[in-house]
């Protein structure tokens, strides 16, 4: 007998990033609201950006995310650049692959052990798992430092990162005073890559064990991500779509908008986007869906240790795919600092804007495809902005999800409880980052 | 080494306090013997920074401590109970507070920590500081050079 009644209202979701609700009415065994809904309020970053130096623009943006900061910041120095006609330099193309690994390691390793880990091991949070799982949340928390030093020791900051202009980067790695120091600070983070490995392959052993706890859901989409012709598509390529049915589209960054198709909707202050279908995902899950065969050999075997086959259609193996781009990322970025230093680094100067007109740029952040668009005057000042972040891109295929998964849960004779805790892992499994958190105290003296 | 670290969301009004005093700070050259971080809402960064190492985590952030709104105070994690109830560690809801709890209990090391409680008179979405603590804002960066250059 299948579920006739429910009534599920979850007002802020927790252990996401943001504001967002789920709402549920089934009366006598009819769906009559089904909803994933985005409250929060707009922000106006792209009015904040008009009027300012091309040299700020990126500064100013990186704050739309403090865990995406560093993805904001290379997508709008790519669009600045493609604005500005500048031609960055190979090292600096390194250079900012590295770090934009560092950023997917480190948020990454945050929602899988921090928001995800939980669900999988019965817990409402990491907290009831620090008695009985003790070992497990030290290495959670020696990969974050690892993602920390590493994003720092290339951008200056993992959190709005200080090195990375238009142009090139302000200053060596490491903040060295010459490149011989430079070049010993990048050998000094290679170590600290290979000495990670033991944690990443534990972890990986740990998902084996936790694998039978993530739900059999699979719902056909369109994904969407970048495709890049030197590697797995995460700092640069084109815009990749991938079919249910296997066919695959290449388009070019500057027509982004011809993919993100952004709509309004009466259940979200956000934006929805769809390209081919209804909706479409972005994300790490859209990547390995895209990218699969450009997979660093170590990340794929264990990929296929965990039996992770592509087209992946299930949205809670987003969870998995992250960890296996984590593992990806630890041994590319030790691949690019080994070319860095056979190249030899040298003290480069940003390069100089040969143009002032628009342009957009793209980079992958951990949630998926984010593009940056501006234009510039002839003098430098930011005439017009436009960023679509993968999060809002993700809010239709997320619905998508909800309309196939509440009947078939209702049909499974799920309880309510039962069927906010498989909506809530849904929604965390898209790893949403909606920004609107604040991070006060409240406290009482006790004295 | 002494690092004085911003907390907060640039986009929900007095929540940006801390971060803003970290950015005055850094743009006006006023690190001399520490460094200012902008933490943001990536909060769990500031696991980073407990360290053998590490002399002094100066955390500037809005507390709610029945203060008048723009008031601050400094207090260690020690003088004060927590009121908050999360479901734990995201962006969205951990604080410092729950991040030396989460560091006690997994015995790593936690340096002397202080923090410069701004009393907030908004929370809301909001670009820009109140007025109450904008008026105040050049008192809360020198209270947090004081603090700061005293632990030598």
């Amino acid at each position: 007998m299948a579920t006739q009644n429910a009534k599920i209202n979850v007002h802020h979701l927790t252990r996401v990033e943001g504001h967002g609700n789920i709402v549920v009415n089934v009366a006598d065994g009819t769906v009559e609201k089904c909803e994933w809904q985005v409250p929060e309020a707009p922000r106006f970053f792209e009015a904040m950006v008009r009027g300012r130096h091309y040299s700020e623009v990126a500064r100013i943006t990186s704050r739309i995310c403090g865990i995406c900061s560093v993805g904001h910041t290379l997508a709008s120095l790519k669009a600045s650049e493609a604005a500005l006609g500048i031609d960055i330099s190979q090292q600096t193309d390194l250079l900012r692959r590295v770090l934009k690994h560092a950023e997917n390691f480190d948020s990454h390793i945050l929602h899988v052990y921090f928001l995800v880990a939980p669900d999988l091991l019965g817990a409402p949070s990491v907290f009831p798992l620090v008695p009985t799982h003790t070992d497990v949340v030290k290495r959670a928390l020696r990969m974050k430092r690892l993602g920390h030093e590493w994003g720092s020791c290339i951008g200056g900051r993992t959190t709005h990162p200080t090195r990375a202009v238009v142009g090139g980067f302000a200053s060596l790695p490491g903040g060295a005073r010459n490149v011989r120091e430079a070049e010993d600070n990048l050998r000094e983070l290679k170590e600290k890559l290979l000495g990670a490995v033991p944690d990443a392959v534990a972890t990986f052993e740990l998902l084996g064990t936790l694998a039978g706890g993530i739900p059999d859901f699979t719902r056909e989409t369109e994904y969407v991500g970048l495709v890049d012709d030197k590697e797995y598509g995460l700092y640069d390529g084109k815009i990749g779509c991938v079919m249910p049915d296997g066919s695959r589209e290449l388009i070019d960054v500057s027509d982004y908008r011809s993919v993100t198709n952004e709509y309004v909707t009466d259940q979200s202050t956000a934006k929805f986007a769809k390209h081919k279908m209804d909706s479409y995902m972005a994300g790490a899950l859209a990547r390995i869906n895209l990218n699969y065969d450009m997979l660093h050999p170590e990340a794929k075997k264990l990929a296929e240790g965990l039996g992770f086959k592509t087209l992946c259609f299930n949205p809670y193996m987003n969870s998995v795919a992250q960890f296996v781009e984590a593992v990806h990322s630890v041994y590319m970025s030790v691949g690019y600092i080994d070319q860095l230093l056979e190249i030899g680094l040298k003290d480069e100067k940003p390069v100089e804007p040969t143009k002032f007109g628009r342009g957009a740029g793209a980079t992958e952040v951990p949630r998926g495809i984010l593009f940056h668009e501006y234009e510039y005057d002839q003098e430098g000042f930011c005439t017009m902005g436009n960023c679509i972040i993968p999060t809002n891109q993700n809010h239709g295929n997320i619905q998508g999800d909800f309309d196939k998964l509440v009947p078939e849960l209702l049909a499974m004779d799920k309880t309510e409880a039962e069927m906010e805790l498989m909506l809530e892992m849904l929604v965390r499994a898209y790893d949403p980052c909606i920004s609107c958190s604040t991070h006060y105290l409240d406290v009482t003296f006790k004295k | 080494m002494r690092y004085l670290l911003g907390l907060g969301n640039y986009a929900m009004g007095d929540d940006s306090v801390g971060l803003r005093l970290v950015e005055h700070i850094a743009e006006k050259g006023l690190e001399d013997g520490f460094e200012a971080i902008e933490v943001g809402n990536n909060g769990m960064l500031v696991l980073t920074y407990f360290r053998e190492d590490t002399d002094l985590l100066l955390v500037v952030d809005a507390v709610c401590y029945g203060g008048a709104p723009g008031e601050f105070t400094v207090f260690t994690p020690d003088d004060v109970d927590t009121q908050k109830v999360t479901a734990g560690i995201s962006t969205h809801e951990g604080d410092i507070l729950k991040l030396i709890e989460l560091a006690k209990q997994i015995d790593q090391h936690i340096p002397p920590i202080k923090i410069l409680a701004i009393q907030p008179a908004s929370m809301d979405v909001d670009q820009g500081l109140s007025p109450e603590l904008e008026m105040r804002f050049e008192e809360y960066v020198q209270a947090a050079l004081r603090e700061i250059r005293e632990h030598q």
